[in-house]
């Protein structure tokens, strides 16, 4: 899939960046963020821990507390707006119907008092009519009947859509009575009852085993191809990735640091970081004591390395990389890197020998 | 053998229900080597971890540690034993005391066990730290101020300072990041040769076991249902479960692509074993036999030391 | 549906900064000062925030006050015969002047040296009423909490029927048993007021034996006690604290109570309570007399309830960020 089509993207990324107002100082958490996500995409966001990846996809639907943050340079363009512009009834009529939200905690993502019909209906009703802005959960009031018993019969298809057997008996049931794959493919179910445009999973299966997980992959697949969704998938799992997304981007310490079709990305990465990344994945031919990591530590981001964040913990290292982020550049077909190795139109710097 | 379990068994009741989280499991552990108990929520191996060194008393069964039976010896003497089997727990951000500094996490053994004070431990303390590759700059620090990675270095170095034979370690890289992942693998394996280690590893990431084991076991709500060398395991899977599971983990190879074909469906609380027949059977897509819903199938020698236990032994293998 | 995006926020403190010296530091203090950096930076975080907090701070200044007058009245009360006892009939009742800045008694002593010498008695019982009441508390607490069982039960029903004496009635008992004053009365306040304690400790003590760190010790071996005292009960500092900032307002409201109903503090010896009922009976015209004292107490009361708020805020472990 090339990166360059007539069509306009559904999401783009222009150079954001963002920062965190904490007491001990300010965290530079977005360091000029560029992606773009066309529609029809299922992208895996990947990276560890602070690197910034769930800021960055919070930033679409504008569900980053804004203090503490801010942003202080460049735009989230979704569906042609630019989403840092937006607020109030605007942002929630977008918020409502054109993208929907899975996280990672399956466990506290449904509310324990109400079952599962009742924040269902909530839900779709929220959506559809863009209503529920007195917070009062529509499922307890003894609002128009015809509505809520549509809401009530959509809700029961979801569940069957999304696995959850016998739905029109369970749809009464609490969150406690079903298992975590269960709420999961419930919140799942909550997330593209309005048929979003988008749909934005942070870590969702994080607290799954792993044949849960499969099953839950699964049917995000499915549910891209019947219902025209494009995914932005938040992982640190890159097996996750690799199993169900068309493309791969990559982030270090608030860049993306490398981005393109998933294939490309894993079988022949550019970037020293991802190289390293993938490298650590211990796999069927490992041996024994020579898995090989990323030396160093993540870096804090108060007082960030200068230039290029990697620069402290990479192996080819060299002095103007601490001079400035260097931007991302086409390296493939749809594949691009930000690094100096690949500065001069796409080719490998043939003095720093090994990669290619 | 440093360590052997013989039909250990662990039931839980909760009101009228009884739960048996772990359900007369046996296996050997040779000293030095690396044993992988791979299993999922449910499966009941964190509480065989902690049965061991009987922080929780096993219902049935003997566990013998150095020719040892542990299960007889009174609570007393168990204490000397503990210095010798440490556990390493899998959530770094909890299993720290918050208001410890490092140096009093992991002088603390020796402190409780009198092994050493004063000048003595403080040496023994910053050697450890060095070892596990901790600034020994930082010993007056709370655990809170360090990162996922080091706090499990600070949990290795506490269990090892005494130089215990058995160190037990329940997903102790679970909660990490994949390259922070890497360097705490290394370290173990490096101070595994160091110091002759023997460990029980515990997990459910099978790449994990692959790496770091010589034999593994999979247990599944409570029982053993396969075990064998880990070349056994991971390249002839014979128990539908094993096998469904291998299936399971996402690849970070894009040409295997695992999206297709069938494997686990539903899991343990929506299809419930009723306690009679093969305990998997509720959620297994080999053709069952009659047996598999009337009788338990038990732990079978099927191969070359490889045991499982499943009515349909002779299920082919295709990959 | 609750909504955690920030799952990913970079904790402040996740990379250690790396201290690099190679040459020993050159005194003790400042070695010290190196190796705590990182808690005094706690610390001085902590009073940040704290100190943001407006009514906090006034908290902070009255209880301060409070102290001072406690510890310094002495030496400086303008008529302390009048503290204990002098009778100076020809000056009694004479309103606020600037001799007598609260106005005199009906035994013409100074209201404001014995609302002043009342503050200092206040104090002193309060801090004998919580120390020993955190001491007994918190202990049975931690055991009845820790081993659970029948020894739990015993405990806890025990504490169960204490709390249902109200202090006053329990101090008028042990006072109609063995006398008034006000060491009986501090003894009656103590005694109700450790079950509060036990009956926290007991329910933070359910839940801390359960954490991982817990299981952690005792898989390296350490006995009960040590769990207890060494692991469990300095995770539970903060929150006795903040409970004993509040209370301690409360105990001294209870003291001016007993004194009020005149078991407490024995006149002449001056005590808020016993002087506010002194005094009513010349409320409309001789105003002073009860009005003083009653300003002070509430003043103080106030002072340690919006200490303890405050406190609250700044170290309940669900407000910190970490």
């Amino acid at each position: 899939m090339s990166v360059t089509t007539a069509l306009p993207p559904l999401v783009e990324f222009r150079n954001l960046y963002a920062e965190m107002v904490t007491f001990d100082g300010v965290v530079k958490v977005l360091n000029g963020i560029n992606l773009t996500i066309q529609k029809g995409d299922l992208i895996g966001l990947v990276g560890e821990t602070g690197c910034g990846k769930s800021v960055t996809a919070m930033s679409i639907p504008q569900l980053v507390p804004q203090p503490p943050a801010r942003y202080t340079q460049g735009e989230v363009w979704f569906r042609g707006e630019n989403m840092l512009e937006k607020s109030g009834e605007a942002l929630r009529q977008i918020r409502a119907k054109h993208i929907g939200v899975v996280f990672q905690d399956p466990m506290t993502g449904l509310n324990p008092v109400f079952t599962i019909e009742q924040q269902m209906v909530d839900s779709i009703l929220c959506r559809e009519d863009a209503l529920g802005s007195t917070g009062f959960p529509q499922g307890l009031l003894p609002v128009n009947r015809r509505k809520r018993q549509a809401a009530s019969d959509r809700a029961i298809s979801l569940l069957k859509r999304v696995g959850v057997p016998e739905a029109e008996k369970r749809i009464h049931a609490y969150p406690h009575e079903f298992s975590g794959g269960m709420r999961q493919r419930v919140l799942i179910a909550m997330a593209i009852a309005g048929r979003p445009d988008l749909l934005i999973a942070d870590e969702p299966t994080t607290a799954l085993d792993v044949s849960v997980q499969a099953q839950i992959l699964r049917l995000i697949a499915e549910l891209v191809r019947e219902i025209d969704l494009t995914v932005l998938l938040i992982t640190h799992n890159i097996g996750l990735v690799a199993q169900l997304c068309n493309r791969i981007a990559v982030m270090y310490a608030g860049n993306v640091i490398e981005v393109g079709p998933a294939r490309s990305i894993l079988t022949a990465p550019k970037h020293p970081y991802t190289r390293g990344l993938l490298q650590a994945i211990p796999t069927a031919e490992t041996a024994r004591g020579t898995l090989k990591g990323v030396p160093g530590m993540v870096p804090g981001l108060i007082h960030p390395p200068s230039g290029c964040r990697f620069h402290t913990r990479c192996a080819f290292a060299q002095p103007r990389c601490k001079i400035s982020q260097p931007p991302l550049l086409t390296t493939g077909d749809g594949h691009q890197t930000a690094c100096v190795l690949y500065d001069s139109v796409g080719v490998p710097d043939e003095k720093h020998g090994q990669l290619v | 053998m440093i360590l052997e379990l013989r039909n250990v068994s662990k039931v839980f009741h909760s009101g009228d229900r009884i739960v048996r989280a772990v359900d007369n499991v046996s296996l050997s552990l040779t000293a030095g080597s690396t044993f992988g108990l791979i299993g999922e929520s449910g499966s009941g191996k964190s509480t065989l971890a902690r049965l061991i060194p009987r922080l929780i008393e096993p219902t049935a069964g003997d566990i013998i540690f150095k020719d040892k039976t542990l299960t007889t010896l009174p609570q007393r003497q168990m204490r000397h034993i503990r210095e010798q089997i440490q556990i390493v727990f899998q959530n770094p951000f909890s299993s720290l005391n918050p208001r410890m500094t490092v140096r009093q996490l992991i002088g603390e053994p020796l402190v409780i066990h009198k092994r050493a004070s004063g000048a003595a431990l403080e040496e023994r303390v910053r050697d450890m730290m060095a070892l596990v590759g901790l600034n020994t700059e930082h010993a007056n620090r709370f655990p809170h101020e360090f990162s996922g990675g080091q706090r499990q270095r600070i949990a290795i170095a506490r269990a090892l300072i005494l130089e215990p034979g058995l160190v037990i370690l329940d997903e102790p890289t679970s909660a990490l990041d994949v390259s922070v992942q890497a360097q705490v693998l290394n370290l173990l394996l490096d101070l595994q040769n160091r110091f002759g280690l023997t460990y029980l590893l515990i997990t459910h990431d099978l790449s994990v076991v692959e790496y770091m084991a010589d034999q593994a076991a999979l247990m599944y709500l409570g029982a053993i249902v396969e075990q064998g060398t880990i070349s056994q395991i991971m390249r002839q899977p014979k128990h539908p479960y094993t096998r469904a599971l291998l299936s399971d983990v996402p690849s970070t190879n894009p040409d295997q692509r695992m999206l297709e074909h069938i494997s686990l469906e539903a899991d343990i609380v929506s299809a419930p074993w009723s306690k009679v027949g093969c305990r998997f059977s509720p959620r297994c897509s080999a053709a069952q036999v009659s047996a598999c819903k009337t009788i338990e199938p038990l732990l079978e020698v099927v191969g070359d030391g490889q045991r499982i236990a499943c009515h349909l032994v002779n299920v082919p293998v295709n990959d | 549906m609750s909504l955690n995006p920030l799952s990913e926020i970079p904790s402040t403190s996740s990379a250690p900064p790396l201290l690099v010296t190679n040459s020993e530091p050159q005194n003790r203090l400042t070695r010290w000062l190196k190796d705590h950096a990182s808690q005094l930076s706690d610390i001085r975080r902590g009073l940040f925030r704290f100190s943001r907090n407006r009514l906090s701070m006034i908290g902070v200044v009255i209880v301060l006050l409070g102290l001072l007058i406690a510890i310094t009245a002495p030496l400086w009360v303008p008529y302390p015969d009048d503290v204990t006892g002098s009778v100076n009939m020809s000056i009694r009742l004479h309103p606020p002047s600037a001799d007598h800045l609260f106005g005199t008694d009906d035994a013409g002593r100074d209201v404001f040296s014995r609302t002043i010498m009342a503050t200092r008695i206040s104090f002193e019982v309060g801090v004998i009423i919580l120390l020993v009441a955190i001491t007994v508390g918190v202990f049975l607490g931690a055991i009845a909490g820790y081993f659970g069982g029948w020894i739990n039960q015993v405990i806890m029903r025990f504490t169960d029927i204490m709390l249902t004496f109200p202090g006053i009635f329990l101090a008028l008992a042990i006072s109609a048993a063995l006398g008034r004053g006000v060491l009986n009365a501090t003894l009656a306040l103590s005694v109700t007021w450790w079950p509060g304690y036990c009956r926290l400790v007991e329910a933070q003590m359910l839940k801390m034996k359960e954490e991982d760190f817990v299981a952690g010790a005792r898989a390296l071996g350490a006995g009960n006690l040590r769990i207890i005292f060494r692991h469990i009960l300095p995770n539970l500092l903060t929150a006795i604290i903040v409970k004993a900032s509040m209370d301690f307002g409360f105990a001294v409201l209870n003291l001016a109570a007993l004194g009020f109903i005149g078991v407490g503090v024995l006149p002449p010896e001056p005590d808020w309570g016993s002087m506010i009922a002194a005094g009513r009976r010349f409320i409309p015209i001789s105003w002073w007399y009860s009005t003083f004292p009653g300003l002070f107490m509430f003043i103080t009361v106030l002072g340690f309830n919006l200490l303890g708020d405050g406190l609250r805020d700044l170290l309940d472990p669900n407000a910190t960020v970490r």
